[in-house]
């Protein structure tokens, strides 16, 4: 890799990932108004940039759907190529009636309530299917484990069925004790190693030991 | 192809789906009206508002989409019903892109305007927030430089609440309220505004997700409502009965024949004959 090449794609993202995040670093523990306005900016750019790259998101959607539409036709894949079209027109629906009559309008709701909310709760709400089917086929007492995570399950579940609980008050107590006895404990636990890691990770990203997100480069 | 299996458990998915929607059907067209036993997690959430003063800003993320309305909407209802009983102030954001488009639905309910409660003065919608969690930061830090419009685009220079939460926000804000499915969002707001600034934090995640704020629960999260059934409890609780209680009694029905059916399958495994693989 040329010299100046490294500078671009190395050296510089290298020095502004160090240089933000210790600016952003330090704003936790120092409580100093330039600093903390600093930082509300940078913070504030990188809204700007999630919602940039949302609007990149959907023309590389734009894009690969096209070209998959074009492939498919040649290949005579008819459906494949009616999910793509419906996918770019659903695309284009959106972005034309919000951003040309408006996310408030009648018909933004409309095809928001009707479309969207409809298939998305009802996607959702087939899980449910999936989750009671698998609950039914899959949990078995094949050895002294299993039935003892069956039995937990067992506890857990009606621990959350109002009925239960309404009936034997006893399984809510039983239910705090494997909250707050075994869940809590063990989870605080993990989450205290998994902030470490984060932590070493951290450190490692701004003294450029972590290289990851800058993608493959040459060396 | 032949199957060694006890017929309990081959018993097909369609009749087994069709006794949980039955079941669930029947509950709601006759509901039990079971008492509802309330957890110590959702008293902990009511004490927490119940702590609030008049004039308290409530920083409420309204994170759900509509997978989840059914969860979150009856929460999302209660809280604003209770935060306006007490003369707490709300400011409403949402994390998920399709939140603010459910607000029309849930806000129906409330009425906030006919109960005296003036928006821009009382209550405000700023809409979507991208970002993650260095949003949830400079929210916390300046929610008016973040923010110059509302969600209907109108700019909040004319609104008293925003000018409220002008730098630094974090001292103006009595208490965050997150509702999410997801575990980042919740745990990222932990992080913000609870660790960070020591604001009082409620939280309404999904019952899956309960877990994953347990352990933050009662130090940094005051409050966490266990889904639709943490909802229910919390209509309860609060006096204010509403659409989780219906809810309440359909996760009974629909819970008890999935047990059911576990212990079926269970029967089945130790009634067929043994040997073979």
């Amino acid at each position: 890799m040329s010299s100046s090449r490294r500078m671009y794609q190395r050296q510089i993202p290298l020095a502004i990932t160090f240089i933000v995040g210790m600016i952003v670093s330090f704003d936790w523990f120092v409580k100093w108004e330039p600093l903390q306005t600093l930082t509300t900016t940078l913070m504030n750019f990188q809204i700007v940039m999630v919602a940039f790259m949302m609007g990149f998101a959907g023309v590389n959607l734009v894009y690969l759907h096209t070209k998959r539409i074009q492939r498919n036709m040649s290949d005579n894949k008819l459906f494949d190529v009616l999910l793509s079209a419906i996918l770019l027109a659903c695309l284009f629906i959106w972005i034309i009636v919000g951003v040309g009559i408006g996310q408030q309008s009648d018909l933004y709701k409309w095809l928001f309530n009707t479309f969207n909310q409809s298939l998305s709760a009802t996607a959702y709400a087939a899980t449910l299917f999936y989750l009671a089917s698998s609950t039914y086929r899959v949990l078995r007492i094949r050895s002294a484990e299993t039935g003892l995570l069956l039995l937990v399950g067992f506890i857990t579940i009606c621990a959350n069925i109002p009925l239960f609980k309404a009936w034997f008050p006893i399984l809510g107590t039983i239910l705090v004790w494997i909250s707050d006895g075994l869940v809590k404990y063990s989870y605080r636990a993990i989450t205290i190693g998994v902030g470490l890691g984060g932590i070493l990770m951290g450190v490692r990203t701004l003294l450029a030991m972590e290289t990851g997100y800058l993608g493959a480069t040459e060396e | 192809m032949a199957t060694d299996k006890h017929f309990l458990e081959r018993i097909p998915n369609g009749i087994y789906f069709l006794l949980i929607i039955g079941a669930m059907s029947y509950i709601t067209l006759y509901p039990l009206g079971l008492p509802i036993p309330v957890t110590e997690m959702t008293r902990a959430t009511y004490r927490a508002v119940e702590a609030l003063g008049e004039g308290d800003i409530m920083l409420v993320d309204q994170g759900y989409g509509a997978g989840t309305i059914a969860s979150h909407e009856p929460g999302f209802v209660v809280m604003f019903k209770h935060a306006m009983r007490k003369g707490v102030k709300l400011v409403i954001l949402s994390t998920s892109v399709e939140g603010p488009l459910l607000l029309d639905s849930a806000l129906a309910k409330i009425n906030p305007e006919a109960r005296g409660y003036v928006y821009g003065t009382d209550w405000l919608h700023v809409g979507y927030v991208a970002g993650g969690e260095p949003a949830y930061a400079a929210i916390l830090q300046d929610f008016y430089s973040t923010f110059t419009v509302d969600y209907a685009g109108t700019p909040l220079s004319g609104m008293p609440l925003a000018h409220e939460l002008q730098a630094p926000t974090y001292e103006k804000i009595a208490m965050v309220y997150v509702q999410s499915a997801g575990g980042d969002v919740c745990q990222g707001w932990i992080r913000q505004s609870a660790v960070r600034y020591d604001i009082p934090m409620i939280q309404q995640p999904l019952e899956m997700m309960v877990p994953t704020i347990l352990p933050y629960f009662p130090i940094n999260c005051q409050g966490i409502l266990n889904g639709g059934i943490g909802a229910a409890e919390y209509e309860s609780v609060s006096g204010l009965p509403g659409e989780a209680v219906k809810l309440s009694d359909m996760l009974s029905m629909g819970g008890l024949v999935c047990l059911i059916f576990l212990i079926l399958g269970n029967i089945g495994f130790y009634l067929k004959p043994k040997g073979g693989n």
